[in-house]
């Protein structure tokens, strides 16, 4: 092995330790021999020793712990361990536990008008027609709960009426007969206008057939059996408006909004009645402020005064830049004007130099 | 690595490591705050510690946290232990203690870091190498020259006082 002064340094600690092998021993002595600074330093180097030297730290009871009974990590594990119960005891809860759906008071009284009008409903479908099916919305359900209970109840109560109460619809066709004559008297000039049904006759049909069911004597099954009979003898276009108010008696309901038309009202505004005596209060403050000094041309000349003190106050504010040109001599009253000349500024009088005089 | 063997390491250790860094700092409340940093993070990974290797670990914190501490405080860092030395120095009552702390004054920091470790408290080359993060010839390349560096102090200071104790510059 060959030494030289880059790879020497690492060599020498281990020769005063004596850590090398015999070979890098020969090896370091014989560069020793060659370098006799070297060689010194190590004599020198091997008489120092530094020893330690006792130091005590003082506070070691800060630095010493104890480890809690139950370490971190046990406390992790049985906190998932408890999340998991609980999830568990939940979607167990979830699960077992029967199905009530949440329902709203609104849905819960028209479900129960639904199941009430249900069970009356039933032999109409059977019976009679197919329109009352497609009863839908909750709407057109309370509008059917208003109109139909009556028509069904009523023939039922037909049904087992006594033959006394069955001699009763040979009033009937002269009622219908009377409103047919109302009608005509309503709008006579307009029966082949109301052929193709507008929404307005139809409206005012219904109300009219709403009138007649509230009548206790009147039925509705008269109307469809018997009356139709009656309708013949009248006029055809009255006969058409007839038979498509009773063929839709269910959906009419729903073209007649029913939204409660309570009269609004409004807080008026109040305003000074231009009476005599409120003319005669008004005149009295006027004299009372007369009396006290009141005077109404007090106000004209302090606005006046205001405006000239504006005026003063503009005159003084502003530079004389903004004055007015004496017309007279056509000159610039005080300062000079923008578009003007600027008045000469006195000229320095330079110092003349004494002449060179040969 | 228990909280047992952690005391015990506690026990044992905390001189030698306050004396380390009492030497490199030379301040004593910074390596008071040295040493509870170096504890206070072999409490935190003493699972992952072997106790074997607890000491190596617990050196290589505190030194790094001691360089880390050097490179904040670079320029406003001030020494408390200096001011006794030069007051000897004047005096001219000297110890061997007081000759060697001044001569720790003329070594930079890593080499004064590497001579504690060495001479102080014995550790190899090439555990000083993995305290300091250098390769073993790196430490003993540095090493001699540390050493070299304080007996050239002491020569051109305390020759006189050497051939007292029987020191023979030849």
């Amino acid at each position: 092995m060959v030494f030289h002064q880059n790879n020497i340094e690492e060599y020498l600690l281990d020769y005063l330790e004596n850590n090398l092998t015999k070979s890098e021993r020969e090896a370091v002595e014989a560069y020793l021999a060659e370098h006799p600074e070297t060689l010194q330093d190590i004599d020198q180097l091997q008489q120092f020793e530094l020893q330690a030297q006792p130091v005590v730290y003082q506070n070691k009871s800060d630095l010493i712990r104890n480890e809690s009974i139950l370490p971190n990590h046990l406390f992790a594990k049985i906190g998932v361990a408890a999340a998991f119960i609980g999830l568990l005891t939940f979607a167990a809860f979830q699960f077992l536990t029967p199905e009530q759906p949440k329902i709203s008071h609104q849905d819960e009284t028209i479900e129960k008008s639904t199941e009430s009008k249900q069970v009356d409903i039933e032999p109409i479908e059977e019976d009679q027609t197919k329109i009352i099916e497609p009863v839908q919305e909750p709407n057109q359900q309370m509008a059917l709960k208003k109109s139909t209970p009556v028509s069904t109840n009523k023939q039922n109560k037909v049904e087992k009426q006594d033959p006394q109460i069955n001699e009763r619809p040979i009033k009937q066709p002269i009622q219908i007969a009377q409103e047919n004559q109302q009608k005509e008297k309503v709008k006579p000039e307009n029966k082949q206008a109301i052929q193709p049904i507008s929404p307005q006759p139809v409206q005012t049909l219904v109300a009219d057939k709403a009138k007649t069911t509230q009548q206790p004597s009147v039925d509705i099954q008269p109307i469809q059996s018997k009356t139709t009979n009656e309708i013949a003898s009248v006029d055809e276009p009255l006969r058409n408006i007839e038979i498509e108010t009773i063929a839709e008696p269910e959906f009419i309901p729903v073209t007649v909004p029913s939204f409660p038309q309570e009269p609004i009202e409004r807080a008026k505004r109040e305003e000074p009645n231009p009476t005599i005596e409120n003319a005669l209060e008004m005149d009295k403050k006027k004299e009372y402020d007369t009396r006290n000094g009141f005077n109404p041309l007090n106000d004209i000349l302090k606005e006046r005064e205001k405006k000239e003190e504006a005026k003063d106050v503009f005159d003084d504010i502003l530079p004389s830049i903004f004055k007015k040109r004496d017309r007279k001599n056509n000159t610039p009253q005080r300062g000079f004007e923008i578009d003007g000349n600027a008045p000469s500024l006195p000229k320095k009088i330079e110092k003349q130099e004494p002449r060179n005089e040969k | 690595m228990n909280s047992k063997e952690y005391n015990q390491i506690v026990v044992e250790q905390s001189d030698a490591l306050y004396r380390f860094l009492l030497k490199n700092t030379r301040n004593i409340a910074t390596a008071e705050d040295l040493v509870q940093t170096a504890f206070e993070k072999l409490w935190k990974n003493r699972h992952q510690v072997i106790k074997g290797k607890a000491k190596s670990y617990l050196f290589t914190i505190a030194h790094n946290a001691m360089i880390d501490f050097f490179r904040k405080n670079k320029r406003e860092y001030a020494t408390d232990v200096l001011p006794e030395l030069s007051l000897n120095a004047k005096s001219g009552n000297f110890e061997l203690k007081d000759w060697i702390e001044l001569g720790f004054e003329h070594l930079n920091e890593q080499q004064r870091a590497l001579i504690t470790l060495r001479d102080y408290e014995g550790y190899s080359y090439k555990e000083i190498g993995e305290i300091t993060n250098l390769s073993e010839s790196q430490v003993k390349v540095y090493i001699f020259r540390a050493r070299k560096a304080l007996k050239d102090f002491f020569l051109a200071n305390f020759k006189h006082e050497l051939n007292n104790y029987g020191f023979s510059s030849k």
